[in-house]
């Protein structure tokens, strides 16, 4: 394991942010942290990162401890977030040849228009000002940055905050294509669903500085939200009375009809029992996204803990 | 990091800055000709001093002057931009990107300062040019009062590294500590002589390093040496301000390591 994260606490003012969280990634695994604002994501990745002392816990890097060698561990990782500036009055190269002097990297013009050619910047760019840049060249340059650094750990905040949908897309497939390639671990942040989903091997969901639950992401979805639905076009004059008890409930719109089952692992025969029942078509089966999984999961996470406290 | 590594780095600081510096055309301009216009406006104010009948400061009262306005020039830049350097990295947003590296903190913040001394140099050429050449103030700047001079520079560094760390946890310290230090102008001998100021003010005088950095240049110009209580009091007031400037910003930087304000992103 790269990374352990053991009993972790922060509290800020008397507020919790961070409630003994417990996580642990592989070398080279994309491990998503996925929250609502304020559920401490950033505050995770901070301490990790050594920009944030714990109060409570362990955080190892690379079999380094946070607190007693923080030095070891910033030599590891590297963090990129959507609020990454470069010196704005300076060109690209400038801005460049300055960070790879510090991080002691020779030979970064090649590796600079190498990696900026995969990821779409040309050398006329580097020519420009960073102030003439628009946010998703900047956020293209940060992630050259970072290639040129060449850190095998890497933790990406929110990277695409701000972004457009298109250059966010595009940002996430490079992300996908260098993740492939650089065999590199990642932590990646987001509120995004989608993009969590597309991109991480595991998930861990995080809720008011607490980790409700890890997994893949399919196997979060079936563990979170077990229903499965399926939907189609009803024939006009038929009238669907259908009775299993592997059906939660069944949704009407006009002759637009949602069945949504309890047991996903029973499909087949309700499927069998709808078409022998009536006339259908454009019939197909849905799968619960992440983010609808996501929302149910906070949503219930939370009326728990109102309980809970109710009791007190 | 060995010591090719530090240089490289330190090399890179004061690339960036001058780059920086040089991106902003008339800002450059006028970097050049402030302290040629300072030191010409405290030049013939000197001089009409000394034609009125002077004042009895050995070398005439324009020499005083001249001499005060470069040495402050000098120390005033290498505190400024050691103790703006963490400051002003935070406020565009690069802090991070250099906090990540593993090296210590107090390199770029002795980089920046370092970038300064380069401008500090550049301005103290200047002015002894037009002071030498414009005003015939015959400037014997010798070895032992260059070295004096970087002496004095070095020691309010340590100072200028300690304000940089409050600077990380309070904002605003900047501008308290921007007035304390010019107030310096007043109680430190560079446009009169301290035993000018009240006998009350004089207690201060004599506690602020700065003080024995004017009067040993001043001598050592004026008569060829450096008094032995300046030459004394300044290597300790450096040791002893250095020595500060590092505990005070690791312990700012620990205060703000937990309380989530080293970046404020």
């Amino acid at each position: 394991m790269i990374i352990k994260v053991q009993d972790l606490g922060k509290e800020f003012n008397g507020t919790t942010a961070l409630d003994g969280i417990s996580f642990r990634v592989k070398t080279g695994e994309v491990f998503g942290l996925l929250g609502p604002n304020g559920a401490g994501k950033t505050t995770t990745v901070k301490i990790m990162s050594t920009m944030l002392l714990p109060d409570d816990g362990i955080v190892e890097i690379g079999g380094y401890d946070v607190l007693r060698r923080p030095q070891k561990v910033r030599a590891m990782v590297d963090i990129i977030t959507a609020r990454d500036k470069f010196y704005r009055r300076l060109t690209a190269y400038q801005n460049m040849s300055f960070f790879s002097r510090l991080y002691g990297v020779e030979s970064w013009k090649d590796k600079m228009e190498d990696y900026g050619e995969r990821l779409g910047l040309e050398k006329k760019d580097y020519e420009k000002r960073l102030a003439d840049y628009s946010t998703g060249m900047r956020q293209k340059l940060n992630l050259v940055r970072n290639l040129i650094r060449d850190t095998p750990i890497l933790f990406l905040d929110e990277p695409t905050l701000g972004l457009d949908p298109v250059s966010s897309r595009k940002f996430r497939s490079l992300l996908k294509d260098i993740m492939d390639r650089e065999e590199k671990t990642v932590i990646f942040t987001s509120h995004n669903m989608f993009e969590v989903e597309e991109l991480c091997e595991r998930i861990a969901i995080l809720n008011k500085g607490r980790i409700t639950s890890v997994g893949e992401p399919r196997e979060l979805k079936k563990r979170i939200f077990p229903k499965r639905l399926v939907e189609f076009t009803l024939a006009k004059e038929d009238v669907l009375n259908l009775r299993d008890n592997a059906i939660d409930h069944i949704e009407k719109k006009g002759n637009k009809v949602r069945v949504y089952l309890e047991d996903g692992d029973r499909i087949h025969e309700v499927i069998e029992k709808i078409v022998n029942n009536v006339r259908v078509s454009d019939l197909s089966v849905k799968e619960p996204t992440l983010e609808e999984a996501f929302i149910r999961h906070t949503e219930e996470d939370e009326r728990d803990q109102e309980e809970a406290t109710s009791w007190m | 990091m060995d010591v090719k590594e530090y240089f490289t780095v330190l090399w890179a600081f004061v690339v960036r800055d001058w780059q920086r510096r040089w991106s902003y055309k008339l800002n450059f301009i006028a970097m050049l000709l402030y302290p040629i216009v300072w030191v010409s406006v405290f030049g013939v104010l000197g001089r009409t001093i000394d034609d009125a009948g002077g004042t009895g400061a050995p070398g005439g009262f324009s020499m005083y002057m001249v001499t005060g306005i470069i040495t402050w020039r000098f120390i005033r830049v290498g505190f400024f931009d050691s103790s703006w350097s963490i400051r002003w990295e935070q406020h565009i947003g690069t802090f991070k990107n250099i906090y990540m590296l593993p090296n210590h903190l107090m390199i770029p913040v002795s980089a920046t300062a370092l970038s300064g001394f380069t401008v500090s140099m550049l301005n103290f050429v200047e002015m002894w040019l037009v002071a030498e050449l414009v005003f015939g103030i015959s400037l014997n700047m010798t070895v032992p009062s260059f070295l004096f001079l970087v002496l004095a520079w070095l020691s309010v560094i340590g100072f200028g590294f300690a304000i940089a760390g409050v600077a990380i946890l309070y904002k605003e310290i900047q501008a308290v500590f921007t007035v304390i230090f010019f107030s310096f102008q007043f109680f430190c001998g560079v446009f009169f002589p301290v035993e000018a100021l009240p006998s009350a003010a004089q207690y201060i005088s004599r506690a602020i390093p700065i003080t024995y950095a004017l009067n040993g240049i001043r001598t050592s110009i004026t008569h060829g040496y450096i008094p032995t209580t300046d030459l004394i009091v300044m290597p300790v007031a450096g040791l002893i301000g250095l020595a500060i400037g590092l505990i005070t910003l690791q312990l700012c930087l620990k205060k703000a390591l937990r309380d989530g304000k080293l970046e404020r992103y």
